[in-house]
């Protein structure tokens, strides 16, 4: 599904992804692991269309990502979620889901502004996939909330929802399980494996080795932007250059 | 377009240098408060107006020539913080439009002020030195702009030794590449933003002193010198010192040959075309290119310039 | 329409009905406001305030919802309205379709600046406008062939349907605010449908909004052009009202004056408009009348320095701009 070559990029003088290769297979559950600062965010934000690489090609489904900006990948069906939500804060829960459906849907401002049928119509569909959305995540009953004042947990929810709506073949989840409990880590994790049953890719970004183990298929592990090791779950934990790593990062 | 000899194109040219270098005192202001807090400062043409306008009293005053200029630099320099301190410490964290606007008002204010104290009539400055003009392989220039010219050299020297020599001076380039690390080191967010403020205040005051026996000092005559000068510093990438500096002369001398060429009914709109060419240029290069915003850190997320 | 989706009218529903009755009550107010002025000083004023509310309704969208600022809005407005005269009083072009020609040379020279700014950051826009605003008036001095020079261009006629000429001030009245009804409503369908909440999502987080689907850019030059239209459109009614056009009541303070009625009114406001431009209006009146009474000789560059002053005000304790302040300041204390 989706296929990294070569991936660099430098800022000023760091090198933060250096020759990165790596294939994400379709329907499956992808973890990108590493210590801090390895590059997970940088490739994320490349994937994304958030700044083009220095150097490397990244395609979905074989086709070529490079030169497209954010906004377009969205169409070809690349969503994401960041670290801290970034919800619309001032709009409530719904209208931010609402939002998620601008890739999937058409009417302009100038139908838009004289109210045509058809701009009726098709707020109707919007609001409707957008629902369905919510409750999907479990948020239904908050669709009024200004999504500011949620409690954070539930404010990743809308943050995933919206992301849903876009209708992503491949879902890149950055750090989703950061700053929740538990509990929440468990409905996060069924989250997930719903979101691979309805046919999504998912690549997500995880501190949290337990959920990591649980859910993926298969684990690509970064270090220092360089690849380190890639396998199952159960290979990766037993990889010594990984336990190295890692064990390094945290004494270093 | 009228049969110019070389001497003509030298005038225009020598003209154009001199007018140029006020542009380039007002470009170093607007780039020195900019890369170091983030603001577009388009009252930057006010210290002119005031610094040439406090000279002007302080001479009817009593003051000798050189203390009265000195006492006008200080006086802006101090209007300059004291600006600061009222209008953008206050709003420091808001969002980059919000601090255009209050700065837009700020330029007004201090516009209406200088009307209040000075009514609408211009003033006058003697030349620095009587004398006539001196010929340079045919061109006349008049000495003052000499002076000029001679002002906006000294005023970069110390500039220098200033940012390259001094411990302050090196605390604000600091400052100026990453806001955040700076601060980590003990430099203090608020004294820079007062102390470039102080320092384009200060730049501002000594190009509108040196440019009003010129001109005619008048309540007004910042805002197109703010406004032009701001336009030198976008032609230099608004980051850049020398940049400034090329972009101020640049201006003042395609201004000059523009005036003199083309049509003077124009003059003003020469600088504002360029303006807009410039920016058309400069967003061919920078798409989807990190950029560093000024005083932090690259913003993956909104790399734009 | 309620009962078929009993949902709908907590989102669309309850929001369509609120905007429809509030348009309705203020056409009702406006359309009554004559019967009470009985000064057609007071008229005059009106129909001023009303081709203000119009320029200042494009600019509150630019400013409040694409986040953007414009420093020469003033020249959208100058376009509109020397292309109205120039064609009506040069060429002998019907003042309807001088009008439409006004809109599309104003989205023209909109669209062309537009499209490599909205790649920069804000200040980039503002700057440009900035140019903008002082080419155009230089431009409008200049050309005296076309433009009339400084000293303007005088005969522009009165706009007429049919055989009814809008020639007295109470029918003029119900013209420009009959206008500014209908594009206030233009503008709440605009702000409450799909590009408005995308709008809005670029306004809270452009990083999120790109990464959802939503082309900033791409909508910020829409407004853009948008708010250029409208005030293309007030450009020619006001110069059909005043029959005559001339650059300075195009130039910097303009522009300024109006940044300042929008940020009285309300950046993201669309209600926000109309109090904004009534407001700073009827300030100005005011101070005209009042200020030569403290200071002699006081003009109208005297009363910029209270613009400065309210801006700066505004912009440090109400960015969002004064309505929107206060609203949210009721808000903050009916929930305490």
């Amino acid at each position: 599904m989706l296929a990294i070559e070569g991936l660099t990029q430098v800022f000023g003088g760091v090198v933060a992804l250096d020759a990165v290769s790596l294939e994400v297979a379709e329907h499956s559950i992808t973890a990108l692991v590493g210590p801090n600062g390895a590059g997970k965010t940088t490739l994320f934000n490349i994937v994304a269309g958030a700044y083009p690489p220095t150097a490397g090609t990244v395609r979905l489904g074989g086709r070529s990502l490079n030169g497209l900006p954010a906004h377009a990948r969205v169409g070809l069906g690349i969503g994401r979620t960041f670290q801290n939500a970034l919800l619309f804060d001032k709009m409530t829960v719904l209208e931010n889901v609402m939002v998620g459906r601008h890739a999937r849907s058409s009417q302009g401002m100038l139908a838009a502004a004289l109210r045509l049928p058809a701009v009726r119509a098709e707020e109707e569909r919007i609001f409707l996939a957008a629902m369905r959305c919510l409750n999907l995540v479990g948020l239904g009953m908050h669709a009024h909330t200004p999504a500011g004042s949620l409690p954070f947990g539930q404010q990743r929810l809308a943050a995933i929802a919206r992301a849903l709506a876009t209708e992503p073949k491949l879902l890149l989840m950055d750090e989703p399980a950061a700053g929740l409990n538990t509990l929440e880590r468990q409905g996060l994790a069924d989250l997930i494996r719903t979101i691979r049953e309805m046919g999504i890719t998912v690549l997500l970004v995880e501190h949290d080795m337990t959920l990591v183990m649980q859910l993926a298929e298969w684990v690509v592990v970064l270090d220092h932007g360089r690849k380190l090791a890639e396998g199952t779950g159960e290979q990766i934990r037993k990889n010594r250059q990984v336990i190295a790593a890692y064990l390094g990062a945290e004494a270093g | 377009m009228p049969n110019y000899e070389f001497s003509n194109y030298l005038q225009f040219i020598l003209s154009g240098l001199s007018t140029g270098s006020i542009y380039v005192l007002v470009a170093l202001g607007v780039v020195t408060i900019y890369s170091v807090t983030g603001i577009v400062n388009l009252a930057q043409g006010e210290y002119c107006m005031l610094g040439a306008m406090l000279a002007v009293t302080f001479t009817r005053w009593g003051l000798p020539l050189a203390l009265a200029f000195v006492a006008a630099i200080v006086s802006v320099t101090l209007i300059g913080v004291l600006i600061e301190r009222l209008t953008v410490q206050p709003a420091r964290s808001a969002s980059s439009i919000t601090l255009i606007m209050i700065t837009v008002g700020v330029s007004i204010v201090v516009r209406g002020i200088a009307l209040l104290a000075w009514g609408t009539t211009p003033l006058s400055l003697p030349s620095f030195t009587r004398g006539a003009p001196l010929d340079i392989l045919g061109a006349a220039v008049s000495l003052q702009r000499l002076w000029i010219m001679g002002t906006a050299i000294v005023t970069l020297l110390l500039l220098y030794f200033l940012f390259e020599r001094t411990l302050l001076g090196k605390a604000v380039r600091a400052c100026a590449i990453n806001r955040q690390a700076a601060g980590l080191m003990g430099i203090s967010a608020g004294q820079m933003s007062a102390l470039v403020f102080a320092l384009s205040a200060a730049l501002g005051a000594v190009g509108g002193i040196v440019i009003a026996p010129l001109m005619l000092a008048s309540y007004d005559m910042g805002l197109m010198l703010g406004l032009k000068g701001f336009v030198a510093a976008v032609i230099g990438g608004l980051t850049s010192l020398p940049g400034a500096v090329i972009g101020g002369l640049l201006l003042g001398v395609i201004e000059s040959l523009g005036a003199g060429l083309i049509s003077s009914g124009f003059k003003d709109a020469i600088a504002f075309l360029v303006l807009l060419l410039v920016i058309f240029a400069r967003s061919g290069r920078f798409i989807g290119m990190p950029k560093l915003k000024p005083g932090g850190k690259v913003k993956p997320a909104e790399a734009r310039p | 329409m309620t009962k078929r989706w009993p949902w709908r009218r907590d989102l669309t529903g309850r929001i369509l009905t609120r905007n429809s009755v509030g348009l309705l009550a203020f056409a009702l107010t406006v359309g009554a406001l004559p019967l009470v002025l009985r000064s057609p000083y007071l008229l005059s004023t009106a129909i001023f305030i009303g081709i203000y509310t119009i320029v200042t309704l494009g600019l509150c969208l630019l400013m409040g919802y694409a986040g953007q600022v414009s420093l020469g809005h003033a020249a959208f407005w100058g376009i509109g309205a020397y292309t109205s005269a120039i064609l009506t009083v040069k060429f002998g072009v019907s003042p309807w379709l001088a009008m439409i020609a006004g809109v599309l040379v104003t989205a023209g020279v909109a669209y062309v600046i537009a499209i490599p700014i909205f790649r920069l950051r804000e200040h980039y826009l503002a700057m440009a406008t900035l140019g903008l605003g002082i080419i155009a008036t230089l431009a409008f001095g200049e050309f005296r062939e076309l433009t009339g020079g400084p000293s303007g261009l005088p005969g522009v006629p009165r706009l007429a349907v049919g055989g009814f000429i809008f020639d007295g001030d109470v029918e003029y009245y119900y013209l420009v605010w009959g206008a500014v009804v209908a594009l206030i409503g233009l503008s709440l369908n605009i702000v409450n449908s799909r590009v408005g909440r995308a709008l809005r999502a670029v306004h809270a987080s452009e990083a999120a909004a790109e990464s959802i689907g939503v082309d900033a850019s791409r909508y910020k030059l829409q407004v853009l052009v948008l708010s250029a239209a409208y005030a293309s459109l007030a450009g020619s009614l006001y110069v059909h009202y005043m029959q005559f056009v001339s650059p300075q009541a195009f130039d910097f303070g303009v522009s300024v004056r109006l940044v300042v009625m929008a940020a009285v009114g309300g950046l993201a406001s669309v209600w926000g408009a109309p109090f904004g431009a009534a407001a700073v209006m009827n300030v100005t009146v005011l101070l005209r009348e009042a200020l030569p009474l403290v200071i002699p000789n006081a003009s109208d560059k005297h009363i910029t320095i209270v613009y400065g002053l309210v801006l700066i005000l505004i912009m440090i304790f109400m960015p969002e701009g004064l309505t929107r302040g206060v609203i949210e300041g009721f808000h903050r204390n009916a929930r305490n």
